[in-house]
């Protein structure tokens, strides 16, 4: 997950940014409301969720999100303020916000709602995925993004991932049916500080095989060469849905 | 008589529109009453009166008949005996009279009375005169009858009456006697109709009376009624939702309408003020206290891998934890001086002005200095404040805040004494002559954010404010040109007032 953090207290950023980072999130944070405007109008494709503030220099939350919505962009918008009356709340969500977090607010909601807006931008509701078990035998594997759990369905074996690991499995397994380029793989789950023409992802790919892929199996990554890597359908699901997310 | 209104019934007891309903029926059908029952004895008296003229006048035509043949009698009445057609009338059965000379002996009786006499005796008065009496007639009707006690005039020869000119009478006592009955009936009944018709005008009157009362009541208090129903329907919620309307209103409620207005519009001000105190308040405690559970919750989800890493982020919960310090300490300051009747609370004592003027900088000298700030320091050295010392501190201290935090980097600043007063100045930065009416409301900064300036919540120069109310200076502030000024100005101190002697007195 991409996120974009606009919030103007020092501290409260630094605190989210660690934590998404932690988690295996990337995240980029600002503390005007200008600048984040400038780089949601400029790459909101980029990003899966922008977190705001109300209360900003430059441009406040509100108007930022406002002119984001009039110039057509629909990114995920998370408002995050210490204004908690019904108004506020209305006229943030009117405003086109699609969640509310009022301070102070355990990081782990936030990390939790901030997840939830990025599934909704692939389409996906459910939290917990399947993916594999097609007819190329694949490894069957359960994905619980509520958890950030990994099971293998043949032997109910959890499976341990690293946070980096986990994210990358998770940002194919939403997207499953499409082929993910190298590029929207470096730009969603490495921050600014990825060199660019690295094989980092390459290495993502190769070291997540070995973690989840039974033996003997054929992985349930496929790599399209020149594209980039896919997770297959399976057969029997429908069209225009995400089969692979039903549990 | 009461009637429903959304809440509940109201007794029309209660009411002005009751009260005075009732009170004008009242008068009005009195009143009313009163003028009939005054009417009808007038008019009954006039009916009564015109028929005794009548009757008199009868009597009298009667009695001009009567004549004497000498002053010792005998009488002669020329008709006696005679069809008198004035003494029969087709509807009913006719009058009575009879007449006895001054001996008592009948002279002349009407026909109707035939041999008969009349059941009522004359009186035994011997002075000329009238008497009205009521009697029964002989045929059992009711009668009114008029006794005329009278000199009969003598008879000229051969004339058999008196003329004008040579008319001598009867000695006067005992005088002869007439009396005519007549039937009171028709009286009765002209009386009887006029009753009946006043009292049904009486009651239609009431009634139409009544209506009208209550309707021009009602609709007379119209305006008030509408006024009592909006001021029910007030929400305290939403003052600002509801205003009387003036223009409708007639000329005594309008006074009374603008004056709730006023009250509403103070009063949504008022509210308006609370809440946006209470929510600026919250917001600026809720910021720290989100940092300072983010920084924890996460530390605590993946701790620190170094020392550095931990000791960092013990700074930045440190941080956090003196803004909310500072934030509480501002508020509770806030609480403890302010008054919203704004009088004086605290005496004080002489101080030198400039000595605490002094002392107020110097702890500001430091971050002055980093931010390229020069401050001229120039107040008379024996200008002297009756003040409590620590508020005055206080105030100066925050003033002085105000210019280290948000004058212009490099900027000159001044502090000038002048009579009874002082005036600080500083550039202005962005600050625009709009702003100045929000400068001392509680949480109003200029950049709303938070960005750089976390010791400054938007409470200094309230405070200022308090502190100034509470030691009973006025305290201003105006833009003139790029420079913001602070005004203290307080009254003279008493002439005989010593000078106090402080450390930097005598450093000086």
């Amino acid at each position: 997950m991409r996120v974009l953090l606009v919030e103007d207290s020092v501290r409260l950023a630094t605190a989210i940014t660690t934590g998404f980072h932690k988690a295996g999130h990337v995240i980029e944070a600002v503390g005007d409301g200008a600048t984040g405007l400038r780089l949601l109008l400029n790459g909101a494709d980029d990003f899966d969720v922008a977190i705001l503030d109300i209360m900003l220099p430059e441009m406040d939350g509100l108007t930022l999100l406002e002119r984001l919505r009039a110039a057509g962009k629909q990114t995920h918008v998370l408002l995050l303020t210490a204004k908690d009356t019904v108004d506020d709340r209305v006229r943030g969500l009117r405003a086109g916000a699609d969640d509310y977090l009022i301070k102070p607010f355990a990081f782990e909601e936030l990390l939790a709602r901030a997840e939830a807006l990025a599934r909704r931008r692939y389409g996906v509701k459910n939290p917990k995925l399947r993916i594999g078990g097609g007819e190329d035998g694949a490894t069957p594997l359960l994905i619980d993004t509520a958890a950030r759990t990994v099971t293998r369905c043949t032997d109910d074996l959890k499976i341990d991932l690293s946070p980096r690991e986990y994210a990358l499995l998770e940002y194919l397994a939403v997207r499953a049916g499409t082929v993910v380029s190298r590029t929207e793989i470096e730009t969603n789950l490495y921050d600014s500080q990825a060199e660019p023409m690295s094989n980092v992802v390459d290495a993502a790919v190769y070291s997540l095989r070995k973690r989840i892929d039974a033996p003997g199996r054929p992985s349930v990554i496929h790599t399209r060469r020149g594209m980039g890597y896919v997770i297959e359908v399976p057969a029997g699901a429908g069209i225009g849905s995400s089969p692979a997310v039903r549990s | 008589m009461s009637r429903e209104s959304d809440r509940g019934t109201i007794t029309m007891s209660g009411s002005i529109q009751g009260r005075v309903t009732k009170r004008l029926l009242l008068g009005t059908l009195l009143a009313g009453v009163a003028a009939n029952a005054g009417i009808y004895s007038i008019l009954r008296h006039e009916v009564k009166e015109q028929f005794d003229l009548a009757l008199e006048a009868r009597a009298r035509a009667l009695t001009s008949l009567v004549i004497a043949e000498s002053e010792r009698g005998p009488l002669t009445f020329p008709f006696a005996g005679r069809e008198q057609p004035e003494f029969r009338h087709r509807q009913r059965r006719g009058d009575y009279f009879q007449i006895w000379d001054p001996q008592g002996n009948t002279v002349a009786r009407s026909l109707s009375l035939g041999n008969g006499n009349l059941p009522m005796e004359p009186s035994k008065l011997d002075s000329i005169g009238d008497r009205l009496f009521d009697a029964p007639l002989p045929d059992g009707r009711p009668g009114h009858c008029i006794e005329v006690r009278f000199a009969p005039f003598i008879s000229q020869p051969g004339s058999g009456f008196a003329t004008s000119e040579h008319a001598r009478q009867m000695p006067l006592s005992p005088p002869a006697r007439l009396v005519l009955a007549a039937d009171r009936e028709e009286l009765n009944i002209t009386l009887g109709t006029l009753f009946r018709t006043l009292a049904v005008s009486a009651v239609s009157l009431a009634a139409a009376t009544t209506m009208l009362v209550v309707f021009v009541v009602r609709d007379g208090l119209r305006p008030l009624r509408r006024m009592a129903e909006e001021a029910a329907g007030l929400d305290a919620e939403h003052l600002d939702a509801h205003r009387f309307a003036e223009a409708d209103l007639p000329d005594e409620l309008r006074p009374i309408a603008q004056r709730l207005n006023d009250s509403l519009s103070k009063l949504g001000s008022a509210f308006a003020r609370e809440r946006r105190f209470t929510s600026d308040a919250a917001h600026e405690l809720r910021t720290p206290i989100a940092e300072i559970r983010s920084l924890s919750e996460v530390a605590l989800r993946w701790p620190p891998a170094t020392a550095q890493e931990n000791e960092a982020n013990y700074r930045l919960l440190l941080a956090s934890a003196r803004q909310m310090e500072s934030v509480v300490a501002a508020l509770l300051t806030l609480a403890r001086h302010h008054r919203e009747d704004g009088q004086t609370r605290v005496s004080g004592e002489p101080v030198l002005v400039a000595d605490v003027v002094a002392d107020a900088w110097r702890s500001h000298e430091t971050a002055a200095l980093a931010r390229g700030l020069t401050m001229t320091l120039d107040l008379p050295a024996d200008q002297i404040l009756v003040a409590d010392r620590p508020i005055l501190l206080a105030l100066l201290h925050n003033l002085f805040s105000n210019v280290t935090a948000y004058a212009p980097l490099d900027s000159a600043a001044s502090c000038v004494g002048r009579d009874h007063g002082l005036s600080i100045a500083n550039g202005r930065g962005s600050l625009t002559q709009d702003d100045l009416a929000q400068i001392t409301r509680p949480f109003w900064r200029k950049e709303a954010s938070r960005s750089s300036r976390d010791a400054h919540v938007g409470l200094g120069l309230t405070l200022v404010m308090e502190y100034a109310r509470a030691i009973g200076i006025n305290c201003s502030f105006a833009i003139d040109g790029d420079q913001f000024i602070a005004r203290l100005d307080w009254t003279p101190a008493d002439r005989e007032t010593p000078i106090p002697e402080t450390e930097n007195a005598r450093a000086r």
